[in-house]
């Protein structure tokens, strides 16, 4: 069944960074019915609690082709020290509501983080909602967790880690954080349409250099978590921007004839 | 009477409660109340999500109170039907009705024996540079409250070299709790300190039946100077995928790790830089890169300073061909290889 929008994706963006969204002509119009027609790419960048920048980008598909000139990337430039962290909301539809995609899943990309002197990062979009692990998750537990297994903090190499809330909603809400062995952060507001970024160091015992292990997430709405690995010293080199896992929901086991079908399938579509 | 909040949460912190007045609009484009969304839920207490949007309409327009279908639609009691019994429905694409052929599937599972599903997922491994990569699996349990956990996990690695030599094997069971964390890159050879690169298999099956919470593997590749980690995928099978990067020389190395997950040789066609600009049309310069089977590759991105010097700081999309079973990924690297981040592709 045709859809005349995809679900809309969340991107954050962290202080100290340009951000640059730019779509492989392909990866749309992989996602056309017909591979025509016109589309609409909505972008919005929130800053505590207000839209501070909107900005649409059209672009017309004729049998999976680009018309005219190619698609023009989005480019955020940084606005730190003024800037506290905020996101970008991208909106995929269809001019004028006509059917034209062959389903409502987001395209998934990379919004790349650069800055001069410094490495580039890469992140992937996320849901604004309708993922299906948080549904299953819903549907299964009741609470809305995710985890992230591998956090690494270490005074003596300078690795720090932040997690980053971004709560695209319109109530607030509040987060907690808990580790492994027993450390927590609790109730931590993140309001509408904002970003929180807090900072794992404070999890460090006075008496402790190091500390490796896992962290699960719960709030009481949906929020967009990212982990951010950086300089302990200057949270504003980051190496590495991750989004966490929900806690799954899904089964870890399924019918027999379930599987023997897959097996079935994939050999019949590998390549000779 | 109406449960506000599902059986499992804890009520306290609840900052601003969904609509909770059976008259109150929930959804205002298909004037849908709360009351007769619920009582469409306890009418169709098994329907998935997904299908009760495709039904009532409701979050299908301006979207904006789908958390709170959300909510309700776990809250909402049903005689018969707890949450955990909800049929799933994959949110985002509409479920046809069921037809002959899905049917007769769906009858002959109900009475199939269940077995583990076999998880098998590759990742890189780096050598050199003063790196070292670890695998990790934790299996706690939601929240640390030892209540709801994934059931103990086989866990299989296997360590390969570029070329396809296992290296490294090793087994292990992940129980309730408890986590796993192996060091894999001391197991492949470094070359005159070089970044080098191998890979790593990682097979994983439940013991018994149960949910996966928090066992999908991780890899943490720690360097001289930062850290980054990543969350590991099974192999693809696309014929072509795209990738889009700066071209940033003086700040940067982007390498792509590529990695045969069949039995038989495989060659990786890459075409870059394509632009998104007016020269988007315009030829891209192509590397094939093949690969023996279970072998694992890197392949630097460069371009000709002489002929591309006008693309610097611009974005340039990297186009990959192949057939059949591999993984690629991208690096992103300082140009003294003492930070790095990893993304899947």
């Amino acid at each position: 069944m045709a859809e005349s929008f995809l679900f809309p994706t969340i991107s954050s963006l962290p202080a100290g960074y340009d951000c640059t969204i730019s779509l492989a002509p392909a990866i749309l119009a992989a996602r056309l019915v017909s591979g025509t027609g016109m589309v609409d790419i909505h972008y919005a960048v929130f800053h505590e609690g207000r839209q501070e920048v909107e900005e649409t980008v059209s672009v017309e598909y004729v049998q999976g082709r680009v018309q005219g000139a190619a698609i023009k990337p989005f480019v955020w430039r940084d606005r730190s020290p003024n800037w506290a962290g905020g996101y970008l909301e991208i909106a995929i539809t269809a001019r004028g509501g006509a059917k034209i995609f062959d389903d409502k899943r987001p395209v998934s990309f990379y919004a790349i983080y650069s800055k001069p002197g410094k490495k580039s990062f890469f992140s992937d979009n996320a849901y604004k909602f309708g993922a299906p692990p948080v549904i299953e998750q819903i549907a299964r537990y009741g609470r809305y967790v995710d985890n992230y297994p591998m956090v690494h903090l270490d005074r003596a190499r300078d690795l720090g880690e932040t997690i980053t809330f971004i709560n695209p909603y319109r109530k607030a809400l509040l987060a907690s954080i808990k580790t492994s062995d027993g450390r927590i952060l609790e109730r931590q507001r993140v309001n509408p349409m904002s970003v929180r970024n807090i900072r794992l160091v404070v999890l460090l015992r006075p008496d402790e250099t190091e500390w490796v292990g896992q962290i699960q997430i719960t709030a009481t709405n949906r929020v967009v978590t990212y982990n951010v690995k950086h300089s302990l010293v200057d949270p504003q080199i980051i190496s590495d921007h991750e989004h966490l896992d929900p806690f799954r929901g899904e089964p870890t086991h399924l019918p027999l004839t379930r599987l023997i079908r897959r097996r079935v399938g994939e050999a019949l579509t590998r390549p000779a | 009477m109406t449960t506000l909040v599902p059986e499992k949460a804890k009520s306290g912190d609840r900052a601003v409660l969904p609509p909770s007045d059976r008259g109150e609009m929930i959804c205002g484009c298909f004037d849908l109340t709360l009351g007769a969304y619920q009582d469409f839920l306890r009418a169709n207490p098994t329907i998935g999500f997904d299908e009760m949007m495709w039904r009532t309409k409701a979050g299908t327009k301006c979207t904006a109170c789908t958390l709170d279908l959300e909510y309700h639609y776990v809250a909402t009691a049903r005689d018969g039907a707890r949450p955990s019994t909800l049929k799933r429905a994959p949110v985002g694409i509409d479920r046809p009705q069921v037809t002959g052929k899905a049917a007769l599937y769906q009858m002959i599972d109900s009475v199939s024996p269940q077995v583990a599903q076999p998880f098998s997922n590759v990742m890189p491994v780096l050598t050199g540079c003063g790196i070292d990569e670890y695998v990790c699996v934790d299996n706690h349990s939601l929240l640390y409250e030892h209540e709801i956990c994934a059931p103990d996990m086989r866990v299989e690695l296997e360590v390969r070299d570029s070329e396809g030599r296992l290296r490294f094997h090793h087994d292990d069971v992940v129980q309730a709790e408890k986590a796993m964390r192996v060091n894999v890159s001391r197991h492949l050879p470094v070359v005159n300190g070089e970044l080098g690169i191998g890979s790593v298999m990682i097979n994983r099956q439940a013991l018994r039946a149960g949910y996966r919470g928090t066992t999908r593997p991780q890899i943490e590749i720690v360097a001289p100077r930062a850290a980054c980690a990543l969350h590991s995928q099974a192999p693809s099978r696309a014929q072509e995928d795209w990738f889009t990067c700066l071209h940033r020389p003086d700040d940067e190395r982007v390498f792509l790790t590529l990695i045969n997950a069949d039995d038989r040789d495989l060659v990786i066609e890459l075409a870059y830089p394509i632009l998104s600009d007016a020269h988007y049309w315009s030829r891209p310069e192509t590397h094939f890169v093949s690969l023996p089977p279970r072998g694992a590759r890197l392949h630097e991105l460069t371009l000709p300073p002489e002929r591309f010097a006008h693309l610097v700081g611009e974005p340039i999309h990297v186009r990959w061909r192949a057939s059949g079973r591999y993984k690629v990924h991208v690096l992103c690297a300082t140009p003294s290889l003492d930070r790095f981040s990893i993304d899947h592709l």
